[in-house]
């Protein structure tokens, strides 16, 4: 069984590599990815996936606020946070014991 | 009364039962007198009630002023002195009564007759002496002024000293109120010699050097000292003036006063205006004096030619009135000379302005200031920037204050006005010539001062714009190369997993990785283009106008001249000086590269709320299909990104503008 995932990031190429190395993953299957925070949770509520992959700063409606509002309506999705400051992890320190993982960007996975 | 083991609220009240002594021995007076003893046989004196009046007034005025004095000042022994010449003057009146009253008693019956009239006989002569031998040289400190002084005092004290040895040995004075009075010894002929020469000589060395050197001291002093010592000269002055005139009463007065002058002069010197007093009595007395004397005397001599009505006095007020006011100028100089004195001491002076600068103080100007009013003892002085901005102000505004650049290294940075001294019309010769050569001293505290400020307010702007920087730059990083390198790095790993299994899609991948390694590179120069121009943190709007003005070959032999007309435009937003320079360095460019422009000029000033820049020269010109392209764009975009607007339009006969309008305020 593969692990349905999407994507939310505003940057294409960041998206792009990551879709394409989940891609490489016969466990992972990128069901769809979104540019900000409303696509995510529009995309969420088309797909069904199991595991959401999200940055912090997105437009019109940013990783953090996303993220509460999926989690609320489905507790049993994974979500992993990206962030690329340490300084955002305070803000990310209210959502951690929610949600599944939080991986700093360009560092580790 | 020097000694500390004394406390000063003893002497306060020592001084005081003294006063009240003094005052009890005159009053006692008329009961020593009562019962017909002035009409007994023997009897000299003669007494009346004006003469316990003037008694009681001179005693109660030199006890009063010598008990209050020493209240307010119990370590100074002018107080001492005058509490003891009214009491012993009180002694010596009550005594010689008594005295008279007990000598010529039928039965002889009241004690201590002789002795008492023995006591009167000469207890007079220190109280008046110390007045003129000793209390100079003590005023007003109580302490000798010098080494002169306190020898000056000794040779009063020995003298006077002396001259109570003789009187109070000899057998003259002791007859003066009951007739036929002797002592009961007699002292030799030569006694009065071998005491009486150098008594006098003391005595009078002392007087006369008293008289000469407080004038002289007078006139070498400056404030306050000097009105000090115009309170005891005056009131010396009426004394002399009134000791000749035929009312008693008058010179009384005058002598009454002297101890309160002097208690005036050691205390309340500049309260009372010493100085304006003495400037009216000096000017107006010898002015109606003399209105008198022309009047009458040209009134008798015209009476005589033209007998007939008024004429005379009308010709004689005439002669007043051509005469007086050049007379009433020169006397009035003469006075202010004589009161004001215009021996300051300058070195006193940058004593004063030099203590104000020690002196840690928010404001240096004020401070200075406040040092050189003191200096010119003035009402009022106020600094103003070149603006006309008063940055530091003392006293009411005066309309009759000069006014005096302030010049510093061939600069000027602001003006100095200073009022005339307290009670003086207009600033004086002397006052004004102080009053420039402190002024560059202070030009430079106003410099510096500016200095200060304008490094902090540069400081500030440097700071504003350094944060404003790196949070743009943070936000570049952040949002574009940071993901952007992520992204390639995530592609080409992808991309080497998948060159084994999917080669097509390992191409795809990798094409687009390179395709976002080339938008990279286009972002980082962009970063590096957005930065800010370090010259505007070196040098400032206009210095970055004129390094890239200069770099562009503006200005240099053989290629257009150039001028820049950059008004000092305070605390300037950083994105507005950047933009401002960014349009500015772009018009140049053109203008350098192709209006093939004589002269270019540069106008940057400050309209209402915004910044206006002016690029103007007169080259080719731009054709109406030209306003676009060769970076306008770019221009007129930053100039809208700020709320502002850019206007391109060509000159007559030849030439083009770029007129740009920034506001100061975002909008």
């Amino acid at each position: 069984m593969t692990v349905r995932v999407i994507i939310a990031d505003d940057h294409p190429m960041f998206r792009y590599g990551l879709s394409a190395v989940l891609t490489q993953s016969t466990a992972v299957d990128v069901v769809a990815a979104a540019a900000t925070g409303k696509e995510l949770l529009a995309a969420v509520a088309e797909h069904r996936p199991d595991v959401v992959i999200t940055d912090i700063s997105m437009p019109d409606l940013d990783g953090v606020v996303a993220t509460r509002q999926l989690l609320a309506e489905q507790p049993e999705l994974g979500v992993l946070v990206l962030t690329m400051h340490e300084d955002d992890e305070h803000v990310l320190a209210a959502l951690r014991g929610r949600s599944a993982g939080l991986s700093r960007q360009g560092r580790g996975r | 009364m020097d000694s500390r083991l004394v406390s000063d609220r003893a002497r306060v009240n020592t001084g005081w039962v003294l006063a009240v002594i003094a005052m009890l021995l005159v009053a006692a007076i008329p009961f020593s007198y009562a019962g017909g003893v002035l009409d007994r046989p023997g009897v000299v004196t003669e007494f009346g009630t004006g003469d316990l009046i003037q008694i009681a007034f001179v005693v109660a005025a030199f006890v009063a002023s010598g008990a209050w004095l020493i209240h307010v000042r119990p370590r100074n022994v002018i107080g001492w002195i005058l509490l003891a010449s009214g009491l012993l003057q009180g002694v010596q009146t009550s005594a010689e009564a008594y005295a008279t009253r007990a000598l010529t008693e039928p039965d002889q019956s009241l004690p201590l007759a002789l002795p008492a009239m023995w006591l009167a006989s000469w207890v007079w002569m220190p109280s008046l002496l110390v007045l003129v031998a000793v209390l100079p040289g003590l005023y007003p400190t109580g302490r000798p002024p010098s080494r002169f002084w306190a020898w000056q005092v000794r040779a009063g004290l020995v003298g006077i000293a002396l001259v109570v040895l003789l009187a109070a040995t000899e057998q003259g004075g002791v007859d003066d109120a009951v007739a036929g009075v002797r002592l009961p010894w007699d002292m030799p002929a030569w006694w009065p010699w071998l005491v009486g020469v150098p008594a006098a000589l003391l005595v009078a060395a002392a007087i006369g050097t008293a008289l000469v050197g407080t004038v002289v001291r007078a006139i070498r002093a400056t404030a306050p000292e000097r009105q000090q010592l115009l309170w005891l000269i005056a009131a010396a002055g009426a004394m002399v003036l009134t000791v000749f005139l035929p009312w008693r009463g008058v010179f009384l007065v005058a002598f009454g006063l002297l101890p309160v002058a002097v208690v005036v002069g050691v205390v309340r010197y500049r309260l009372l205006g010493i100085e304006v007093a003495l400037r009216r009595t000096l000017l107006y007395a010898p002015l109606t004096l003399m209105v008198a004397l022309i009047v009458g005397a040209s009134t008798t001599l015209f009476a005589r030619l033209i007998p007939a009505g008024l004429i005379p006095l009308l010709i004689g007020s005439a002669v007043v009135a051509v005469i007086v006011f050049p007379v009433a100028g020169r006397l009035r100089k003469l006075v202010d000379r004589l009161v004001l004195g215009e021996a300051a001491d300058a070195l006193a002076a940058v004593d004063r302005v030099g203590a104000g600068l020690e002196t840690v103080t928010d404001d240096p100007v004020q401070s200075m200031l406040e040092a050189v009013a003191r200096t010119v003892d003035a009402e009022y002085a106020a600094v103003q920037d070149l603006g006309g901005e008063k940055i530091a102000e003392i006293g009411e505004p005066s309309r009759r204050a000069i006014e005096v650049p302030l010049l510093h290294g061939g600069a000027s940075f602001g003006t100095l006005t200073v009022g005339p001294r307290r009670g003086e019309p207009q600033v004086t010769g002397p006052d004004a010539r102080m009053i420039s050569a402190l002024a560059p001293h202070l030009a430079v505290v106003v410099r510096s001062k500016r200095l200060t400020e304008e490094l902090a307010r540069e400081r500030e702007r440097v700071a504003t714009a350094t944060m404003a920087e790196r949070d743009r730059l943070r936000r570049d990083l952040h949002d574009g190369l940071g993901p952007s390198l992520s992204g390639i790095a995530l592609g080409l790993e992808a991309a080497s997993k998948a060159l084994a299994t999917d080669p097509v899609a390992a191409s795809d991948i990798l094409r687009h990785a390179r395709d976002e390694a080339d938008r990279a590179v286009v972002e980082v120069r962009r970063v590096i283009d957005g930065l800010r121009p370090t010259a505007l943190d070196l040098r400032g709007l206009p210095g970055a106008i004129e390094d890239t003005a200069a770099a562009l070959g503006l200005g240099r032999t053989g290629g257009p001249s150039f001028e820049l007309d950059a008004m000092p435009v305070r605390s300037l937003p950083p994105e507005v000086e950047e933009a401002a320079f960014r349009i500015v360095s772009e018009s140049l460019t053109n203008v350098v590269r192709h209006a093939a422009a004589d002269h270019c000029t540069v106008v940057v000033d400050q309209v209402d709320h915004c910044l206006r820049l002016a690029v103007q020269d007169d080259g080719a010109g731009i054709s109406a299909g030209r306003t676009r392209g060769h970076g306008l764009d770019s221009m007129r975009q930053r100039a809208t990104d700020l709320g502002g607007y850019l206007n391109i339009e060509p000159l007559q006969p030849r030439g083009t503008s770029v007129t740009a309008v920034l506001p100061l305020e975002t909008p």
